[in-house]
C-alpha cells in the first residue's frame, strides 16, 4: 500500500449532513438570495421571474475563461457612460436593416400553438472555446464542436453532444505539451438535461413597450445596459419559437440600441445567406454577431469573437463561440427527432 | 450531471439569484463531507453553510470554463478552514489521543475497522506536520478526489505548484509513515516515534486561527 492508498483508506469516517443542518444552511442561503433580489422585485412585474426562466434556459453559456469576472469592476463605469447618453448612437445602416427584418417578420404566418404533447424542436451546431486562465504565454485553448438539440414543451429537454476538441493554434498545443499534457479537454460525449416546463414568451408586440421592458430587465446586469439589452434580444430570438409579431418588436428594439452596427450580407457556417448585425462589448472586448434570414427574419446563427484589447492577448477575431440554428420543427415527444435528422 | 449545468445555473443566477439554489442542492453534501473530514462535524456545519454564502456573493468569479462548481466550492471551504486551524488541530489531536488510549487498553492499533474518526495517530501526526498549503493540496487530492487541474482552480495556484505541493507532502508522509531504520517491525517503529511526534508537530504548526 503506498502513501496515497494509505491516506484514502484511513480517511475519517463521515456521516451525511443532518437534515436540520442542511435546512439551516439552505435557509441562510435563501435569505441572502432574497435580500439580493428584493430591490429588483419592486421594479419588475410580479411574474417576471417565472417568465424569464424558460428563455434563459436556452442561453448558451460560452466557455471562455474568466473574462466576465475580470470585467465586472469596469461594468458599472461603462454602463453609466452609456446610460448617460455618451457618444454611442444607433447606427443608421443597422437600424435600417433591422427595420426591414421587422417588416419581414410581420409578413410571416403565425405558427399554431403547440398542442398537448407536442414540442418545438431546434437543432443547432457550433463551436465553443475552452481556455485555461493561465498567463498568455502558457495558455491552452481549444475549440470544441457541439451539436445541441432542444425540445421545448411540457417537459423540455436538452441534449448536447460534444465532439473532439482541437487546439486553436499550434502554440496552444506546444503549451499543452510543455505543461505535461494534462487532462484538459474532457471526453467527447453526450449529455442530457431537463429544462422544465416551457412557457412561451409573452413579450409586448409594441416596440416601445418592449424597449422599456428589456431596458428594465437589463438594468444592473451584464457589463452595460445596452450590451445587456442586445444580449436579451438574442436570448429571445433563439430556440423560443418567437411569434412573428414579437420577433418584429425585438428587431425594432435592436434598431434603437446604441452601439448596434451593421456587418452586412454574410453566409452562416452552413452556407445560408443572411444579414448580420453586431454589438461590441467594450468591457469584455467581445463582439456578438446575430445573423438573420432576410427572407423570413428567423435567427440563423450567432457568433462571439474577441476584438483587440482583450486581456488574454488573443488575436482579434478569435472565435469564442458560435451557434448555427439548422432545424426547427414541431415533434410529438421530447425525444422525437424530425425524420430528416435521424 | 450535464457538464455545463453548474456554469449555466451560476450564469442564470446573475440575473435570477434563486437559480443558485441548484448549486447548493448539488454540492452541499460534498462540501460538508470534506469539511467534516478536516475539522469535524460541528465545525463542518458552519463551514459548509458559510461556503455557499460566500459562493453566492462571489459567483461572478466562477470560471465558467469549469465543468463543475465543486472544485471552486471546495476551494472556498478550504480558505474558510484555514481560519479554523485550531479545530483541525484539535481534530487531529483527538484522533491521536483516542488511539493512544486504545493502545494502552490493549486494543489492536491495526484493527480491521477504522478507529473512531477513521484516522490513526501516525497519520494524524504526519498530516499535522505538513504546512497548511501542502496539506490543503494533498487532502483535496486524496479525500476530495480532485484532479491536479481542479486543485489549481480551487486554490487559484498554477498546476505546477499543485504538483510540487503534493509531491512535498507525500515525501513527508512517507518519511513519517515508513518503518524506522533498524526497527524490529513496522508496527513497532510506527508506534515508537508517533507519540513523540504528535506532540511536537502539533506544537510547532503555526496557528492561523
Amino acid at each position: 500500500m503506498d502513501d496515497l492508498e494509505f491516506l484514502k483508506t484511513h480517511a475519517p469516517a463521515t456521516e451525511p449532513p443532518r437534515d436540520a443542518t442542511t435546512a439551516r444552511a439552505r435557509d441562510a442561503l435563501l435569505s441572502r438570495i432574497d435580500a439580493e433580489q428584493s430591490p429588483r422585485v419592486v421594479s419588475a412585474p410580479a411574474q417576471e421571474a417565472d417568465r424569464r426562466t424558460p428563455r434563459r434556459s436556452g442561453r448558451r453559456v460560452w466557455r471562455w475563461a474568466g473574462v466576465a469576472a475580470a470585467c465586472v469592476a469596469a461594468a458599472a463605469i461603462a454602463g453609466a457612460f452609456l446610460i448617460d447618453g455618451g457618444p454611442a448612437r444607433p447606427d443608421t445602416a443597422a437600424a435600417s436593416a433591422l427595420h426591414q427584418a421587422a417588416a419581414v417578420a410581420l409578413k410571416q404566418p403565425s405558427p399554431a400553438p403547440l398542442a398537448s404533447g407536442e414540442y418545438a424542436y431546434t437543432k443547432s451546431e457550433g463551436l465553443q472555446l475552452t481556455s485555461t486562465a493561465a498567463e498568455v504565454q502558457a495558455q491552452m485553448s481549444t475549440h470544441t464542436p457541439f451539436v445541441r438539440e432542444t425540445w421545448m414543451g411540457a417537459q423540455s429537454r436538452l441534449r448536447e453532444t460534444d465532439g473532439k476538441a482541437v487546439f486553436v493554434t499550434a502554440q496552444d498545443r506546444a503549451n499543452w505539451i510543455a505543461a505535461g499534457k494534462p487532462d484538459f479537454f474532457g471526453d467527447p460525449g453526450t449529455s442530457v438535461d431537463s429544462l422544465g416546463k416551457y412557457v412561451p414568451l409573452d413579450l409586448p408586440t409594441d416596440s416601445g413597450a418592449l424597449f422599456a421592458e428589456l431596458k428594465a430587465n437589463a438594468a444592473g446586469h451584464g457589463t452595460g445596459l445596452y450590451n445587456e439589452m442586445f444580449v436579451l434580444v438574442g436570448d429571445d430570438l433563439r430556440e423560443t419559437a418567437t411569434p412573428p409579431a414579437q420577433r418584429a418588436a425585438l428587431y425594432e428594439v435592436a434598431a434603437r440600441i446604441p452601439g448596434v452596427e451593421l456587418v452586412g450580407n454574410v453566409s452562416d457556417s452552413s452556407g445560408r445567406p443572411g444579414v448580420a448585425v453586431a454589438m461590441t462589448d467594450d468591457t469584455t472586448h467581445i463582439r456578438q454577431v446575430l445573423i438573420f434570414d432576410p427572407n423570413t427574419s428567423q435567427l440563423l446563427a450567432e457568433e462571439h469573437r474577441v476584438v483587440a484589447g482583450n486581456e488574454f492577448g488573443w488575436p482579434s477575431g478569435t472565435l469564442v463561440g458560435s451557434q448555427t440554428y439548422l432545424v426547427h420543427a414541431v415533434v410529438g415527444s421530447n425525444s422525437e427527432v424530425p425524420p430528416a435528422q435521424k | 450531471m450535464a457538464r455545463d449545468e453548474d456554469a449555466r445555473a451560476i450564469a442564470d443566477s446573475l440575473r435570477r439569484p434563486s437559480a443558485f439554489e441548484a448549486v447548493f442542492t448539488r454540492h452541499f453534501a460534498a462540501v460538508h463531507r470534506y469539511a467534516q473530514q478536516r475539522v469535524g462535524v460541528d465545525a463542518a456545519d458552519e463551514i459548509a453553510a458559510e461556503t455557499f454564502l460566500q459562493a453566492l456573493d462571489h459567483r461572478r468569479r466562477f470560471d465558467t470554463t469549469q465543468p463543475s462548481a465543486r472544485p471552486w466550492l471546495l476551494g472556498i471551504a478550504t480558505n474558510l478552514m484555514r481560519r479554523r486551524w485550531r479545530d483541525e488541530k484539535r481534530q487531529l489531536a483527538a484522533y491521536a489521543r483516542t488511539l493512544e488510549v486504545a493502545v494502552a487498553d490493549g486494543a489492536a492499533v491495526e484493527s480491521a475497522a477504522p478507529p473512531v474518526g477513521g484516522v490513526d495517530r501516525e497519520l494524524a501526526a504526519a498530516l499535522a506536520s505538513l504546512t497548511g498549503d501542502d496539506r490543503d493540496a494533498l487532502l483535496l487530492f486524496v479525500w476530495a478526489d480532485l484532479s491536479y487541474l481542479e486543485i489549481a482552480d480551487a486554490l487559484d495556484i498554477p498546476v505546477g505548484t499543485v504538483r510540487s505541493r503534493i509531491s512535498r507532502a507525500r515525501r513527508r508522509l512517507r518519511e513519517r509513515l515508513a518503518p524506522a531504520p533498524g526497527a524490529p517491525d513496522a508496527e513497532c517503529a510506527r508506534t515508537s516515534f508517533t507519540s513523540v511526534y504528535v506532540h511536537t508537530a502539533l506544537a510547532e504548526e503555526p496557528d492561523n486561527g
